[in-house]
């Protein structure tokens, strides 16, 4: 959807430049030039993964003990291919 | 029908930790959720209980909740399950960048779960250099950033459903968090 929503700003303007729309070309290619420019250069996936991830650790804080209820929760399901 | 490439780092994280009960000789439950909501006449919960069974989880040791359509549902569906079973300890084994959302919402349910992450989404510290994974992990980051700030939102504006009290979980729980 990023990449749709930077293409469309692009597009925008463009088609405001053509219609002679100054502010709001520069403010929709400006934005679209930056967005993909930072998503591209990685600094603002790792930036927000910093944020999500950098609390939590892959270990249990003590050793399992006894009675203790793990939950999964479902992150989607893709047919099983080739078998 | 398997689970999501997304989906196996909880489920590796699952199996190790049963084998640390198995070790231990311990009493451990685990809980899969998820309706079946692409429609394959199989639920995301019975496609991660057989993953685990696969890998040698015993099918007795599992539970599957298989009514809820998101995470929202989840957390809820999840806490109704936990609030009869009564476990010393809750566990979310979940992948990274979806822990701090899954944690809230099952809070408001009454779960405060010890967060066990897997599956880290990273793009500086891999040698797969894509434009193709830094678009992912900031679609991915913003969405949770977004469903993070809603629940946040709704909270504030009464539109979530009441929060529902702390389970009451054993000593050992209680004592670790």
């Amino acid at each position: 959807m990023l990449l749709n929503l930077i293409f469309a700003l692009f597009i925008v303007g463009i088609f405001s430049l053509s219609l002679r729309l100054n502010k709001i070309a520069t403010l929709s290619l400006l934005v679209s030039v930056l967005g993909y420019l930072s998503i591209a250069s990685s600094a603002l996936p790792e930036y927000l993964m910093e944020r999500l991830q950098t609390p939590y650790s892959p270990r249990l804080q003590s050793p399992v003990t006894d009675d203790t209820a793990f939950v999964v929760f479902g992150m989607g399901t893709q047919k099983d291919r080739g078998r | 029908m398997e689970p999501l490439a997304f989906a196996y780092g909880p489920l590796m994280a699952a199996v190790d930790m049963y084998h640390q009960c198995a070790q231990g000789q311990l009493k451990c439950t685990f809980i899969t959720a998820g309706a079946d909501i692409a429609g394959n006449g199989i639920s995301e919960a019975e496609v991660s209980a057989r993953a685990l069974i696969k890998a040698g989880i015993p099918t007795q040791a599992i539970i599957r909740e298989e009514e809820s359509l998101n995470t929202w549902e989840s957390s809820r569906h999840v806490g109704e399950i936990l609030h009869s079973l009564k476990p010393k300890r809750v566990v979310l084994l979940q992948s990274a960048p979806m822990m701090k959302r899954s944690l809230l919402y099952l809070e408001h349910f009454g779960v405060i779960a010890e967060p066990m992450a897997a599956a880290y989404l990273t793009t500086s510290h891999t040698n797969m250099s894509a434009t193709g994974l830094n678009f992912l992990a900031a679609e991915v980051g913003f969405q949770e950033h977004f469903d993070i700030w809603r629940y946040t939102l709704y909270n504030y504006l009464g539109w979530n459903e009441p929060k529902e009290p702390p389970l009451a979980l054993g000593e050992l729980s209680q004592s670790s968090t």
